[in-house]
C-alpha cells in the first residue's frame, strides 16, 4: 500500500480484461514457430478470410516472422521492408 | 435420457485455404507501398498496419505514455483448438475476461520503458470447467515458447472506453483489471504476484488460498476498486522517476 492507502500494483503482474478489445486494435501475428510455418500462416490466412466473410469489417493484418520479415501478403526481407517504408514517406 | 445420434452426415473437414499472395497482390494489399495500382481499395489493405520492430517498440511507447501502464504487445497462446481461437479473435476481437499475463521482460530499449509481453489465456469466465483445463494448459507456458504473438494497439481502448461505456477518461487502462480471487484465474495471478511475478509451481491453488493471497496484497479491496488502478498508476509513475 502506498501513503494513500493505495494497494501497489505493477502491470507486469498481468490482467484480466473487464471488456472485449475489438478486432480493429489487431495490428499483426508473429508466427513464432518456424517448424510448422506453411501450416501457421495457412490457419491465420484462413481464419482472417473467414472473417472478412462473416462480417462487413475488413480485418486483413500483416504476418511475420520473429526477426520482422514479412511472411504474406508477400515476402519481404526485414531490411527491403524498411527501405520500402522509408521510401514511402520521403 | 439418451442422445440420439445426428441424421446427417457430418460435415467433410474443410482444409484451410492458402490464398496466393500473388492473386492479392494486385488488388488488395499493397496498394500504399506502391506495390500497387488499385489504391481503391485500399481500404482492405494490411499496409496500414505494417509495423517494423522500431514502429512496434514506438506503439508501445505510445500506448505507456498515454495509458501510463501496459503494452501493445500480448501473446496469445493457446494449445487447443487454435484455428477457432484465431477465427474467434478475427471475427470478435478478445472477448471480456480474457486474461493476460506476462510471459518475459524483453530487453530493455534505451528510453529505460521496460515492455512485456503477455500471454492471453482463455476467453471466458463463464464456464468453469473451460477453465479448469484451459489453467492445466496454462502449466507449460513458460517452459515453452509460445507459437504466435498477435500484436494488439490498445491505445484508443480509453476513448472507446470512455465514449462508450462510461469510464472515466483518465482511468489508467479501465478497459483492463486485475484478475478476481474468486475465478479460477486468481490461483495463477495471484501467486504470481506473491512470488514477483516468477513461475509458480502447482498452479491451481484453490480459492481460498487464492483468497488468502489475494487479502495480502490488497488487503479489504474488492476487485476493481478504483483504488487498485490509482495504486497501478502511482506505481508506474514512482517507476518512472
Amino acid at each position: 500500500m502506498d501513503d494513500y492507502g493505495h494497494p501497489i500494483v505493477d502491470a507486469a503482474y498481468g490482467f484480466a480484461t473487464s471488456e472485449a478489445i475489438p478486432t480493429d486494435c489487431i495490428k499483426g501475428v508473429v508466427v513464432n514457430d518456424l517448424e510448422s510455418m506453411d501450416h501457421h500462416l495457412s490457419s491465420i490466412i484462413d481464419s482472417m478470410f473467414k472473417s472478412q466473410d462473416l462480417s462487413d469489417k475488413k480485418q486483413f493484418v500483416p504476418i511475420y516472422d520473429p526477426d520482422g520479415n514479412l511472411l504474406w501478403p508477400k515476402k519481404i526481407q526485414y531490411a527491403e521492408l524498411k527501405q520500402l517504408i522509408s521510401k514511402k514517406k520521403e | 435420457m439418451s442422445f440420439e445420434k445426428p441424421k446427417e452426415k457430418p460435415e467433410a473437414v474443410k482444409k484451410p485455404v492458402m490464398p496466393s499472395p500473388e492473386v492479392l497482390n494486385d488488388d488488395h494489399l499493397y496498394s500504399d507501398l506502391g506495390l500497387s495500382n488499385n489504391p481503391q481499395k485500399e481500404e482492405a489493405s494490411c499496409e496500414k498496419h505494417l509495423l517494423l520492430p522500431e514502429d512496434m517498440a514506438r506503439t508501445m511507447e505510445k500506448i505507456q505514455d498515454i495509458n501510463q501502464v501496459g503494452t501493445a504487445f500480448h501473446v496469445f497462446n493457446y494449445e487447443r483448438d487454435t484455428q477457432n481461437t484465431f477465427e474467434s479473435i478475427f471475427q470478435h476481437g478478445l472477448l471480456s475476461k480474457s486474461k493476460l499475463e506476462p510471459l518475459k521482460q524483453k530487453d530493455k530499449p534505451s528510453s529505460g520503458n521496460v515492455y512485456f509481453f503477455f500471454n492471453i489465456i482463455g476467453r471466458s469466465f463463464t464456464d468453469q470447467k473451460e477453465n479448469i483445463k484451459i489453467s492445466h494448459s496454462v502449466n507449460s507456458i513458460y517452459s515453452r515458447k509460445a507459437q504466435f504473438t498477435v500484436i494488439f494497439d490498445i491505445s484508443k481502448m480509453t476513448e472507446v472506453a470512455s465514449s462508450d461505456r462510461g469510464y472515466r477518461r483518465h482511468d489508467p487502462i479501465p478497459n483492463l483489471e486485475p484478475a478476481t480471487p474468486k475465478t479460477y484465474w486468481a490461483e495463477w495471478w495471484v501467486p504470481s504476484v506473491m512470488n514477483n511475478g516468477a513461475p509458480v509451481t502447482g498452479v491451481y491453488t484453490g480459492p481460498d488460498q487464492s483468497y488468502e493471497l489475494w487479502k495480502r496484497a490488497f488487503g479489504d479491496l474488492l476487485p476493481g476498486d478504483p483504488r487498485i488502478l490509482e495504486g497501478r498508476k502511482n506505481s508506474f509513475e514512482a517507476a518512472k522517476q
